[in-house]
């Protein structure tokens, strides 16, 4: 993935739908290098937000700027060499083969010469380890399959930003840690990107910056050390949240406390 | 827990074979759908009431070729193999059977090129304008200008009036069957049968209304029939028809990207709403050629695009010709059906296309109902 980095900043943003407020005074600006990952609960507001930098969902109040350019005024085929968007779900309508949808990643390139367009499309296949399956059609494909083709798709396009929503939702352990690895080398080669996750423990080994929403609002947003804290967490997501932090590596680990004992002994945390 | 993890080895992801494009089976689909088209097209000249042999065929093509040349002063270069010997023969060719060979070459691609821009706006491999009654939407304003005996338009009076019939509801459908960027198996076939009624009382309040006279016409654009097409039928039609498939190829990259769903293909660069609005038009210019000069045949659009769709896969570029041709070559197998198959009749097309598409249509309801786990 390529490109420079796009700066999009949210200033006082907030959504109204169907009368609740989803969304309200949310200041967010993300700069070239950063990987800022999203969190909360359900209903917080995580993909509405990401859907308002996307330029998807109009704000009801604030505004969305890309470049300083507000997001709506931006032509879609001009938007789309910049940003790049992963959706949560990615039916297609048709049986295209994998390579055929990754290959659309390239819409918003007219002019690349052929053999690049083949190197593009070779390199977004084999990152995302598809190359054995790319002349598969997507229906024949498991739910992991057709999201790691959905992410190839994205790669493909090479836009500086890039927003996903729940990209590793489906996946299994090796392409959730390979798709945030790709993420991490691309803002360190100065992209951006703003990525809803779930698994908090991922958003800190990854993410330079973690923004926590609750009910529409930001409730912390920070460096993951800082922003990832136990009690902000526990009260946040109303559960009990452990934070551990590696000694020797200042390596940051999250998960929830367990009551049950698992099966085998009791647990040695 | 230590800090370094020893790395996972990646095989080299192998490559195994060169890319298959399918440009060749693509060219070669082509090709076979051209030599039908032209093989049916040449038995269909021959046959008939009349019988009339292939070499007078060629010859009296030839003849009428040459006339051309000498026409624009050119010398009449084209061998003439036999003259047509009976003295009706060569009227029987270019008045009658010719511009109707044009006319089902003509009115088939407009279908099926019309069944797959539907079905790609739509992200439904189902839809299709007899289907969810843009037809009927377009036989209604036909036969409006029927009855209500306008004509400010000449000849070009009824396909108008067809065309907004069918823009209305390719619309009226549009906007009711689809939720959430797509539209659900279930909600667009009951908007079908919905719009397909209203339009249905429609037509039979212009029947009741009608003369003896404009009733005959009326039932003929519920049947469906390429009898008694003109030379300037064809003149109409086909420019409609032309256009229709140069915007529909215009759009078949973004149809492409539109399967992806509404909002990705924005994020990757498409204007979506525009598209949206093109492709309407597209379909209700492409449906009301068809239907007002030859009323409803259904099931062109939809038994063609998927047979394709399954020979050549789903990119709406080699979609667009390859239903093109396979669209000609089917209306030109039934028109020859209809006309011959019953001595002394002329049996409705429409009747036809009815009888072949409405149980293949029944098998991919039940197909795709068994692949997607429900209604979906």
């Amino acid at each position: 993935m390529r490109g420079a980095g796009t700066r999009v900043v949210a200033d006082g943003v907030g959504v109204v739908l169907e009368g609740r407020a989803v969304l309200s005074g949310v200041e967010l600006a993300v700069d070239a290098g950063e990987l800022v990952a999203l969190v909360g609960p359900n209903g917080a507001g995580k993909s509405t937000l990401l859907h308002v930098l996307a330029g998807d969902v109009a704000p009801t109040s604030g505004s969305v700027t890309l470049d300083g350019r507000a997001v709506a005024s931006w032509r879609a085929a001009d938007l789309a060499r910049i940003r790049s968007v992963l959706t949560q779900s990615n039916e297609v309508s048709f049986p295209f083969t994998v390579r055929e949808v990754v290959a659309m990643g390239l819409a918003p390139w007219t002019a690349l010469p052929p053999a690049e367009e083949e190197a593009r499309i070779d390199s977004a296949v084999d990152d995302a380890e598809l190359a054995a399956l790319e002349h598969r059609r997507l229906p024949e494909l498991s739910g992991g399959e057709q999201a790691r083709a959905a992410w190839a798709r994205v790669r493909a396009q090479g836009a500086g930003l890039v927003l996903l929503d729940e990209p590793t939702a489906s996946l299994d352990i090796r392409h959730q840690e390979r798709l945030l690895g790709h993420l991490r080398r691309h803002t360190e080669e100065g992209g951006s990107a703003v990525v809803v996750v779930h698994d908090l423990d991922l958003a800190a080994a990854y993410s330079t910056r973690v923004v926590v929403l609750e009910a529409g609002r930001v409730r912390a947003d920070g460096p993951p050390a800082d922003a990832l804290d136990a009690a902000l967490l526990s009260a946040v997501y109303r559960h009990p949240i452990l934070v551990h932090r590696v000694a020797e590596s200042g390596e940051l680990l999250v998960r929830p406390a367990r009551t049950t004992v698992p099966l085998g002994g009791p647990s040695h945390a | 827990m230590t800090a370094t993890v020893a790395p996972v080895a990646v095989p080299a992801p192998r490559r195994v074979a060169p890319v298959p494009s399918g440009a060749g089976r693509y060219r070669f689909t082509v090709l076979l759908l051209g030599i039908g088209i032209v093989l049916l097209a040449v038995v269909s000249a021959g046959v008939g009431q009349l019988p009339i042999p292939l070499p007078e065929i060629v010859g009296s093509l030839a003849l009428h070729g040459n006339e051309l040349l000498a026409g624009v002063g050119a010398p009449a270069v084209l061998p003439v193999p036999a003259v047509p010997a009976h003295p009706n023969a060569d009227a029987t060719l270019w008045a009658i059977r010719f511009p109707r060979i044009a006319m089902a070459a003509v009115v088939g691609a407009s279908l099926a090129v019309g069944g797959v821009v539907m079905q790609g706006v739509f992200r439904n491999p189902l839809a299709e304008p007899g289907v969810v009654g843009v037809s009927a939407g377009a036989a209604l304003g036909a036969g409006t200008a029927i009855v209500l005996g306008v004509t400010f338009l000449g000849i070009l009076t009824a396909p108008v009036f067809a065309f907004a019939g069918g823009l209305g509801t390719t619309l009226l459908v549009y906007l009711t069957a689809r939720s959430r960027g797509r539209t659900e198996v279930v909600t667009l076939l009951l908007t079908g049968i919905a719009v397909t009624a209203v339009a249905g009382a429609g037509i039979a309040f212009l029947m009741f209304a009608a003369t003896t006279q404009q009733r005959e016409q009326i039932v003929f654009w519920q049947l469906g029939s390429l009898n008694g097409s003109r030379w300037q039928d064809v003149a109409i039609v086909l420019p409609i028809c032309l256009a229709g498939t140069v915007f529909a190829l215009l759009l078949a990259r973004r149809l492409d990207l539109m399967a992806l769903g509404e909002r990705q293909a924005r994020h990757l660069g498409v204007p979506v709403e525009a598209t949206r609005v093109i492709a309407i038009v597209v379909i209700a210019i492409l449906t009301a050629a068809a239907v007002a000069l030859c009323g409803i045949v259904a099931f062109v659009g939809l038994v063609v695009p998927h047979l394709m769709r399954m020979l050549l896969g789903p990119g709406h570029g080699r979609l667009i010709v390859a239903s093109a041709l396979g669209g000609a070559l089917l209306l030109l197998a039934a028109d020859l059906v209809a006309r011959t198959a019953v001595p002394y009749a002329d049996l409705p097309l429409g009747m036809l296309t009815a009888l072949v598409g409405g149980p293949f249509f029944f098998w991919l309801i039940r197909r795709t109902r068994r692949r997607s786990g429900g209604w979906a």
